[in-house]
């Protein structure tokens, strides 16, 4: 075990490189950050545009920018933002806590709909309780999370006090935004939770073990939901960076100031180093998570082991 | 066969899936109005007359033909991407699952790199240097969602390889390409199909995030989903702007998704007898 | 005699009390500048809350006219204006104690015209500017290199707001950047990036204490989201309503729509290195193709003035006799015709996508070009990319939109950037006549002669069909009933020292 995680980690070292590498890469490819300064009002000269380089340390080759940006990150040093020049650090410590409490809220609430609805519709197949939770699962795929939010924030927020339309202060303003999340990735988890525990019920061992005599209950907790559970499992970790990916949009219509909106506006105004910076937190947070999701694995499935 | 005609979800699915693709095919055909033409005059027209059946979007345009020319879109960006993405996932998965060691490895820590980039953001780096439209837009779906299907697959696979019936089956000299053709991918089948389904209607809901963020294809050409997001202030005085190609996109998604649970259900070995 | 006195004493005490700033004001608004620092920054967003911290030695008032601010005069020294004077205000201190004083304004421009400035966009607007000079205490002299007739409007601008030496001295600039301190009737108390930014009042500001006592800036970058803070009474003020919202405010109990015409203007510009754009002749058919009174009419509901030249009706250099061209589709298809141009030429216009009413426009204007038989395709691109990549590389379309903030009211800053030969944003169009006319106004203080000189730009530029002046924007407020005393400002700088929250 202790093999697995001393590798796993190694891998993880490799995977962050290879997304800073690609997203440096790529942003660097268009538009320049010097020019960008100007904001479109005011033309900037060629000498004014090689002092702002030089200060922003653009001018260096690609590669060397990168090694300083590794070098920086060995003692938490994530450069200067290009926009604000306040240390990306701190930045991303400040807006950290808002998305992740976007997204673990959003997760929880997914969970809490999804895993016993799509029981109740796998143990009820072929019903009229199973019809309906499809139905239901399949409205809440097909709305845009933007349009979703702002249905939410119209209904509860504007026609009827309930809650405030945006911003971030409190756990009131929590609700409407991980609401939003919550309820499309419930819809898309239901139906897997409901998928994956039917292929798991026609199994062998749990024929086996209704033919001992096990009682139903039984069967399907202790043995099939478990191993029901992994596709499931696997999803919600894939999920998180598709999940972060909804935090970005969802960020934008609450005004949640979160990591979503700082990477949103740090590739728009091409600020290297906070786009690096957000990235390089985004990717060890869904790094851990994928981590935690291999390892329940061995949890839930008696038959996976790792050497 | 015969029972496919008689099940009800069956028939929904496929009806819809038909009408969808009959609509993008023969959509001249079937339009009233070209769905480009603005008549400023009649913008924002209520629905339910004769000129104008579900009424006139922003620009004067009649929304029935634009949700008919419509469907073309959609097809595009939510069947093209998934079929590229799928293929491709499947195939990686499958070989990285049977064979395992350094392919597998490798291919997942790759896999590690694009899933841990979430797509928003991806797909507005990359669009910021390779310019906006529709085919680039499928590219980068494919190009950022292959994974999930390779992960998926993969997954199955290592818990197929160790059930019994596979194991008899390399015991009794059975080769890699049999088995792993007859046994393996016919069982990998079954969420990838549902994948699919969920990814469809994924993709066209992404085209309007993007519409949203100002990033979305060109405005004039109908996307149900660049006419909701566009249709968002219009949600109090004119409910019938995104209203109806929201419709169009609910029974897209339900019968692509109910045509996948068929589908599920035949291919699953298991279910049947 | 001694009770009228009391009466008076008491009279005095009450009304003090009452003249205290009360109350707090929320204002929603599109943007975060993520910076304060002034030379930083061109940003509207900037203007709204900025005007409220820093003062300029001038200031530009809700009628756009330049009054004294912390000069309380000024005049040439020399006939031939090298040299600038300017009498300063006294008893005027900034926020963080400092004295404002001749030395002040002296570091404000070393800064600006030095090498912190030419890390920034503002430092190039001033370059007439040789160096200030002390002459005592209250009094400075502006020493120029090249005449500039616009200084005096560039002076209530964002890079001369004056700043404080000693703070901005003994701090990282990014703590100036966070935590700004300037001389205006509100100071900065907090400030979370993206999210919001808390002002008090300034009780001791040179023009009198503000009336209210709290104002909340809101950072909220979805228009819908705005309106509902609106609606759910949770914000006083909110900026940048779209006119597809415009309706729902107005219906809205208890909140009103506040229009103002603003310098903005938009037009869709010419690619004059593509074809079939590079013929006059289809420049002008497409241009008689356009009915942009009917857009400004039908899709910005009224909320548009119409233009003829690239330049609002507050401009200097505005002709109100220049007309532009006529919407005229049969006239456009016999011209097309005349070029040689056949049915289905694609025709392609880039904008960008984040502007929902333009969006709209942009349709409009291609469907009408289609009725003419053209094939225009649009293309939709974020902000940065394309001023700062596709514009001056010219890898737009043939039509390509252009919208300009038109900040100091005259015509010279917009032609000069967008007409002369080989500026940062103007990669193909030459004209020779109309560079020799721009040095020539350039080069003059003679307002009147200028204003000529400037419309013969502005005929030039509508004869070559440099671009297509569409509208001038006018920007919709929406204010609720609360709120007393506000106005909206024409250029997106706010003045809140009158605003008072009833209730």
């Amino acid at each position: 075990m202790l093999r697995y995680l001393i590798r796993r980690l190694f891998q993880s070292i490799f995977v962050l490189i290879g997304i800073t590498l690609f997203v440096s890469f790529t942003i660097r490819l268009s538009g320049d950050p010097a020019v960008a300064m100007f904001q479109g009002a005011s033309a900037p000269t060629a000498e004014q545009l090689a002092t702002i380089r030089k200060a922003l340390g653009t001018d260096r080759p690609f590669l060397t920018q990168y090694a300083s940006f590794l070098g920086g990150l060995l003692h938490g040093d994530l450069g200067t933002s290009f926009r604000s020049g306040q240390p990306v650090a701190e930045e991303v410590a400040h807006r950290f806590p808002a998305t992740l409490s976007l997204a673990l809220a959003a997760l929880a609430i997914s969970l809490v709909l999804a895993v016993p609805l799509g029981v109740l519709a796998a143990r009820r197949h072929g019903s009229l309780s199973d019809l309906a939770i499809r139905v239901f699962s399949l409205l809440g795929l097909s709305f845009p999370n933007f349009w979703l939010g702002i249905m939410l924030i119209l209904i509860f927020a504007v026609r009827v006090r309930w809650f405030p339309p945006s911003g971030y202060a409190g756990p009131a303003s929590l609700v409407l935004p991980s609401l939003t999340l919550g309820l499309i990735l419930a819809s898309t988890t239901t139906r897997l939770v409901r998928s994956s525990l039917l292929d798991v019920l026609g199994e062998q061992y749990v024929t086996t073990a209704r033919a001992k005599g096990i009682t139903e209950q039984r069967v399907l907790y202790r043995h099939a939901l478990r191993t029901a559970l992994i596709p499931v499992i696997t999803f919600v970790g894939l999920q998180f960076g598709a999940l972060l990916g909804g935090v970005v949009i969802v960020e934008q219509v609450f005004a949640w100031p979160g990591l979503g909106s700082l990477a949103l506006n740090a590739i728009s105004f091409r600020d290297y180093p906070m786009l690096q910076g957000t990235i390089t937190v985004l990717a060890i947070f869904i790094a851990a998570i994928n981590l935690l999701v291999d390892l329940s694995y061995a949890l839930l499935d008696p038959r996976i082991r790792y050497s | 066969m015969k029972k496919a005609l008689t099940d009800p979800s069956f028939l929904l699915g496929a009806a819809i899936v038909l009408v969808i693709l009959a609509s993008a095919v023969f959509a001249p055909a079937l339009a009233p109005h070209d769905p480009t033409v603005a008549d400023l005059r009649a913008r924002l027209a209520a629905p339910f007359q004769p000129h104008y059946l579900l009424g006139a979007d922003a620009i004067g345009r009649d929304i029935l033909s634009r949700i008919i020319y419509g469907a073309r879109i959609s097809l595009i960006v939510g069947v093209t991407s998934v079929a590229a993405a799928s293929i491709v996932g499947t195939l990686v998965g499958l070989l990285a699952g049977y064979f395992g060691g350094l392919l597998d490895t490798v291919l997942m820590r790759l896999a590690d790199i694009q899933l841990a980039f979430p797509f928003i953001l991806l797909a507005i780096t990359v669009i910021a240097v390779i310019g906006p439209g529709l085919w680039k837009l499928v590219l980068v779906m494919a190009f950022a969602q292959w994974v999930q299907y390779a992960r998926i697959v993969r997954g199955q696979v290592l818990s197929i390889r160790e059930t019994d019936y596979v194991q008899a089956a390399t015991s009794l000299g059975a080769g890699h390409g049999r088995i792993l053709v007859r046994h393996v991918l016919l069982n990998a089948l079954t969420p990838v199909t549902v994948l699919a389904t969920l990814g469809i209607a994924n993709n066209i809901l992404l085209e309007a995030g993007l519409t949203f963020l100002g990033l979305g294809v060109d405005p004039t050409i109908p996307s149900w989903g660049g006419m909701l997001a566009d249709g968002r202030n219009y949600i109090e005085r004119a409910w019938w702007v995104s209203t109806f190609p929201g419709l169009a996109i609910t029974l897209t998604v339900l019968g692509f998704n109910l045509l996948g649970d068929w589908l599920r259900d035949t291919l699953d070995p298991r279910m049947q007898g | 005699m001694k009770r009228t006195v009391l009466a008076l004493v008491a009279a005095v005490v009450l009304g003090l009390a009452f003249a205290q700033p009360s109350g707090t004001l929320t204002i929603a608004q599109q943007q975060d500048p993520q910076s304060w620092d002034p030379i930083d920054t061109f940003y509207l967003a900037w203007g709204m809350i900025g005007s409220s911290i820093f003062d300029g030695l001038v200031h530009r008032g809700l009628d756009m006219k330049i009054g004294p601010g912390l000069a309380t005069s000024w005049e040439w020294t020399d006939a031939s204006n090298t040299r600038l004077r300017f009498h300063l205000r006294k008893g005027v201190t900034f926020q963080d104690g400092e004295p404002f004083n001749a030395a002040a304004v002296k570091f404000t421009f070393d800064r600006l015209l030095g090498p912190e400035g030419a890390k920034g966009p503002q430092q190039a607007n001033y370059t007439s500017i040789d160096h200030v000079e002390v002459v005592d205490d209250y009094t400075v002299d502006f020493v120029m290199k090249s005449p500039d007739p616009v200084i005096i409007t560039k002076l209530a601008g964002y890079g001369a707001m004056i700043v404080p030496p000693k703070y901005v001295t003994d701090n990282p600039p990014e703590t100036f950047n966070k935590m700004p301190i300037g001389t205006g009737p509100f100071k900065v108390t907090e400030y979370v990036p993206d999210d919001h930014l808390t002002l008090v009042a300034n009780p001791d500001y040179w023009g009198g204490a503000p009336k209210v006592a709290k104002v909340i800036f809101r950072f909220i970058p979805e228009p819908s989201t705005r309106v509902a803070e609106l609606q759910a009474g949770r914000a006083d003020i909110v900026q940048g309503i779209p006119i597809s919202l415009a309706d729902t405010v107005s219906k809205t109990a208890g909140v009103k729509l506040d229009p103002v015409g603003s310098p903005t203007v938009n037009a869709l510009r010419f690619n004059f290195c593509k074809a079939p754009t590079d013929q006059l002749k289809v420049r002008e058919a497409i241009a008689h193709a356009v009915d942009s009174q009917g857009i400004i009419d039908s899709i910005l509901q009224g909320y548009g003035i119409p233009i003829a030249s690239f330049q609002s009706s507050m401009s200097l250099g505005y002709d109100p006799n220049l007309k532009s061209y006529s919407y005229d589709p049969e006239l456009s298809k016999k011209l097309l015709k005349e070029a040689g141009i056949a049915a289905g030429t694609p025709i392609g216009i880039d904008f960008i996508g984040t502007d929902a009413t333009f969006r709209e426009v942009a349709q409009a204007v291609a469907s009408e070009l289609q009725a003419v038989g053209l094939k225009p395709t649009l293309a939709t691109h974020e902000t940065n990319t394309y001023y700062n990549d596709l514009v001056p590389k010219n890898t737009v379309g043939n039509l390509y939109y252009s919208g300009w903030g038109g900040w100091t009211l005259d015509f010279d800053n917009t032609a000069y950037l967008l007409y002369h030969t080989k500026q940062f944003w103007n990669p193909c169009y030459s004209n020779a006549k109309l560079d020799a006319l721009l040095e020539q106004e350039r080069g003059t203080y003679d307002q009147a002669k200028r204003a000529v000189i400037l419309q013969q730009i502005a005929q030039i530029e509508h004869d070559d069909l440099i671009d297509l002046p569409l509208y001038q924007s006018k920007n919709l407020w929406g204010v609720a009933d609360r709120v007393q005393g506000f106005v909206a400002p024409a250029d997106d700088r706010l003045d809140l020292t009158t605003v008072s929250v009833g209730n």
